[in-house]
């Protein structure tokens, strides 16, 4: 569970997940791929989800609104509250007028998140129509405005058009553009630039850059990648082993990594363009979801663990004045 | 879409031609002497060497397929000498009855298929999901010709609600009430097999589609269950049950062989079986050409169904 | 070809690392409950087929006018009685042997001369593997159950032609499966391996490739087995089958048609007993499938 209340009750908060815990159960082992993360996000606020694979960043987004397939998922314990209303158990009604309306998404893969069968523009209206009432022409006009805003050429073309049609920086602006069809408060983009060249990486980069200042929308960037982090967020957090380990203004996690993951994680920081370096740079694996041990998670591939690490539970606790880490070593090199 | 229609109905050429053939190599697979085959044992001499001319059964083989392709593309299938009418009399009628009976029957097959497998598949892991399941199995294990008879003891004789044989022309001066009447018992006990076929395939078709990445983004559109299960994921699921619909009524279509004869239905296969008895060949040949080439347009048109629903063949 | 294509990861996160379902075919199977319940039966009734002759049954053939039609439970007659007084549990067992046969000899045939056809389509490509298939497209161009009364029309009714005319509709079916995993086979590395050892190409083909395609056979195998063994029924049934005084259960249930209505038990027992057989085949295949395939499940 939660040992400490990441960022106090802040009333200002537009989304403030607490203590949640979201369990996969495959072939009757329980894996836990979140374990009591809390985290909120500010009206405005741009926060970098940053983790490597398994991490359970994504569960995480995917928990908030209750994407997660169930079976095998299930959220087993938290809270997820938007203006008081708790989407963990919020009615089926009320979660669908959160979903694309107050947040909306951007999934990793536009070729597959967009449907094969539907042209690009009824995919388009019928995000918006399931939140405004809108005629049809009304719908088809907004639509062709959504791609102009997302630089998409011809868009009046690219309406009847079928996602198969489309490039690949071209369907994730299609993705973008049906997200932004209802002016969310809040964006979840789930690492849209790593299925993309790099090329189109910036590109979308951008794009995100430039309708948040235009829009004011609060986003929640999921992301393995530092320097995509750097460009984009104000505030990062970064997970392992589906525990939030270290909360920070990005500033400042650059300057000095309170974690040793985090430190690792900006030490292999790919320079943009470059492509995926990665983070295999760190040696080793992160533990199985259903055999956390105890105490810390990371010790096994850590270069200053010492004994006490792998011992109890490590509480996530302030560093600084506006930091969170969980580490009984915070700050420490080899 | 036009160059795959024609890409598509070029296919129909050589298939229909490779038909023709194996419909006409039964004449000469068959023992004795073909042209008293045809005439049956009663024939004189004399009219036996007319016919003999006629079909060019003096000719070598390739020669008689022409002359034989010719008259059939005419329309000439030959008179049955068992009936004594031409054959494409008989078997336009007899086609008719069948077709009533099979579209019914595909009527159902595609209702209770695709619900069924609609069903399952969203509450995988639930009753419903196993009922389904268990109930489509059951359905493609009956043997139709046992199914039917099960019909008539329990719903006809025992029940009294249907009767046990024949039929109405559905143009015909009984009231559409009566037709559907007839038509209840053998179109159920036709469909019920293809019907556990479809009901499968959507369900697993459904169940591949579920998990698919844009049906997370329909459920995160906001967008109703309904709504993300119909027409985002039912409606590419169901691109791949089409063409096997398709196929499922060349299953209708032999079933109706069975069911026809147990329930003393006018239509194709009970006069298949009953010109086989007689030797009819000609009969045979006729309305086994007859409905192969439907089945090989039905197929197209499945095919072509299927790509009208996938802007993927329809474009690529 | 259409949205089973595209294959995103099958766990929902980035990573949630999911482990192989573990253990063998058999301990998965042996999870599945009808795939067992299908397995035991099919187990008792080939059991009873072959131990006809031994066990103490009444000649299948002896007639007792006088005791006609008797219901299921009647004395001496555990299934009861036909219309010319034979006692049908006899009957059924002896007619099991020959529609199980005739059922298991039809699917051998269709399943050697589908998968050479197949075999040497995929294997040698080009116009040999254009001309095989055409043919097959011809032959899946008639409705199933038609070709068959088709080839019966010509050949002449009775139980071996029957049985002919089942296996080679049923050709396709093993042709193209088994044409489809060669053709991958053969773009596969070993066979490059193979080549480059210069062996022969039917060496290559039947030493490399073939055990390589046994699974794709069984499977098909399997999945056909059931519809050769009501096919042949059916045109039992349909009186272009088995032939008096030989019986399977499809003539049995011909017969049976005709007492419909005073003694509806003679077309009921051997009835089931195809049903019975053809469900627990497609369980227990069922249960093969998801074994060797758990991701359908």
């Amino acid at each position: 569970m939660s040992d400490v209340r990441a960022d106090a009750p802040d009333t200002t908060a537009l989304l403030a997940v607490r203590g949640l815990r979201t369990d996969f159960v495959v072939e009757d082992e329980v894996y836990r791929a979140v374990d009591g993360v809390d985290l909120t996000i500010g009206p405005g606020e741009s926060v970098g989800l940053v983790g490597e694979s398994g991490s359970g960043k994504t569960v995480t987004a995917m928990s908030i609104l209750q994407l997660i397939p169930d079976p095998p998922g299930r959220i087993v314990g938290g809270s997820i509250e938007i203006d008081g209303i708790d989407l963990v158990r919020a009615p089926e009604r009320v979660l669908r007028q959160v979903r694309g309306g107050r947040i909306a998404c951007v999934f990793q893969d536009p070729l597959t998140s967009l449907n094969p069968v539907l042209q690009i523009g009824d995919q388009l209206t019928e995000m918006m129509r399931a939140h405004q009432d809108l005629d049809r022409r009304a719908a088809r006009r907004r639509a062709r405005e959504l791609l102009d805003a997302v630089h998409i050429p011809q868009a009046e073309r690219r309406l009847a058009e079928y996602p198969h049609e489309l490039s690949g920086g071209m369907r994730q602006r299609v993705m973008i553009a049906m997200a932004l069809a209802n002016d969310p408060e809040l964006l979840i983009a789930d690492e849209p630039t790593t299925a993309l060249d790099v090329t189109v990486q910036a590109e979308i980069l951008d794009l995100l850059r430039e309708l948040r200042e235009r829009t004011g929308m609060s986003l929640l960037f999921i992301t393995h990648d530092f320097g995509v982090v750097a460009e984009l967020c104000d505030r990062v957090v970064v997970m392992y082993a589906g525990k939030v380990v270290e909360q920070a203004p990005v500033e400042k996690v650059f300057a000095d990594a309170a974690h040793p993951y985090t430190r690792r994680l900006v030490d292999c920081m790919p320079q943009l363009g470059e492509g995926r370096k990665d983070l295999e740079v760190i040696p080793g694996l992160p533990p199985a979801l259903n055999r956390i041990p105890d105490g810390c998670a990371f010790a096994e591939r850590c270069d200053v663990a010492e004994e006490a690490c792998r011992r109890g539970t490590i509480a996530l606790e302030g560093y600084g004045e506006d930091r969170l880490v969980r580490c009984i070593k915070p700050g420490a090199r080899p | 879409m036009r160059a795959y229609v024609v890409r598509r109905g070029l296919q129909v050429i050589p298939v229909t031609f490779g038909v023709t053939l194996l419909v006409f190599a039964m004449m000469l697979l068959i023992p004795g002497d073909p042209a008293r085959a045809i005439l049956g044992s009663y024939a004189t001499p004399e009219n036996v060497a007319t016919l003999e001319r006629q079909l060019a059964l003096d000719r070598p083989p390739h020669i008689q397929y022409v002359t034989w392709l010719g008259n059939v593309v005419t329309g000439d299938f030959g008179r049955s000498y068992s009936l004594n009418r031409p054959v494409l009399d008989e078997i336009l009628e007899r086609f008719s009855a069948t077709l009533l009976l099979a579209g019914t029957a595909l009527l159902i097959t595609v209702v209770l298929g695709l619900t069924a497998g609609i069903i399952a598949a969203v509450k995988q892991h639930r009753w419903q999901d196993r009922a389904f399941t268990v109930g489509a199995l059951v359905g493609l294990s009956i043997p139709s010709f046992w199914l039917a008879m099960i019909f008539i003891v329990v719903f006809a004789l025992g029940l009294g609600w249907f009767p046990t044989s024949g039929m109405r022309p559905a143009f015909g001066p009984s009231g559409p009430l009566t037709v559907l009447h007839h038509l209840v018992l053998p179109a159920t006990a036709l469909a019920l097999v293809a019907a556990g076929v479809i009901a499968r395939l959507t369900r697993s078709s459904m169940l591949e589609v579920l998990r698919q990445d844009y049906v997370r983004t329909a459920t995160s559109k906001g967008i109703t269950r309904q709504s993300v299960i119909m027409r985002h994921a039912f409606r590419n699921a169901v691109v791949n049950v089409v063409p096997v619909i398709g196929v499922q009524v060349g299953f209708l279509l032999g079933g109706a062989v069975y069911v026809e004869t147990v329930f003393g239905w006018p239509g194709i296969g009970r006069m298949l079986v009953t010109a086989i008895g007689t030797r009819d060949i000609l009969l045979v040949q006729g309305g086994v050409l007859l409905v192969a080439i439907t089945y090989v347009l039905i197929n197209l048109a499945a095919d072509l169904v299927q790509a009208a629903l996938d802007p993927r063949i329809r474009l690529g | 070809m259409s949205a089973s294509t595209a294959s995103p990861d099958q766990t929902p996160d980035d990573g949630v690392v999911v482990p192989r379902r573990g253990g063998t075919t058999w301990r998965r199977l042996k999870r599945n409950r009808l795939s067992v319940a299908g397995l035991i039966v099919l187990a008792i009734v080939v059991l009873l087929a072959l131990l006809a002759p031994v066990l103490p049954l009444i000649d299948p053939a002896a007639t007792n006018p006088a005791n006609r039609l008797q219901p299921i439970g009647s004395e001496g007659h555990l299934l009861g009685t036909d219309h010319l007084g034979r006692d049908l549990l006899s009957r059924l067992i002896w007619g099991g042997r020959t529609s199980l046969s005739v059922g298991v000899f039809a699917t051998l045939i269709a399943a050697s001369i589908g998968s050479l056809i197949g075999l040497i389509a995929g294997f040698f490509g080009g116009a040999t593997d254009n001309s095989l298939m055409r043919g097959i497209d011809v032959l899946m161009a008639f409705p199933y159950l038609l070709l068959a009364i088709a080839l019966v029309a010509v050949l002449g009714p009775g139980l071996v032609n029957a049985m002919i005319a089942i296996s080679i509709v049923n050709i396709p079916f093993f042709a193209r499966a088994v044409r489809g995993t060669t053709v991958s086979l053969v773009a596969s590395e070993y066979v490059d391996a193979a080549r480059a050892l210069a062996f022969s190409r039917l060496r290559i083909l039947f030493r490399e490739v073939l055990p390589n395609v046994m699974p794709t056979i069984i499977i098909t195998m399997s999945t056909t087995v059931g519809w050769m063994i009501t096919e042949t029924a059916g045109l039992s049934f349909l009186g272009l089958g088995a032939q008096p005084p030989t019986s399977d259960w499809g003539a049995m249930l011909g017969a049976g048609r005709e007492f419909i209505t005073r003694a509806p038990h003679v077309m009921i027992v051997p009835g089931s007993a195809i049903f019975l057989v053809v469900i627990s085949l497609n369980f227990l295949g069922d249960g093969l499938r998801d074994a060797l395939d758990p991701r359908l499940k």
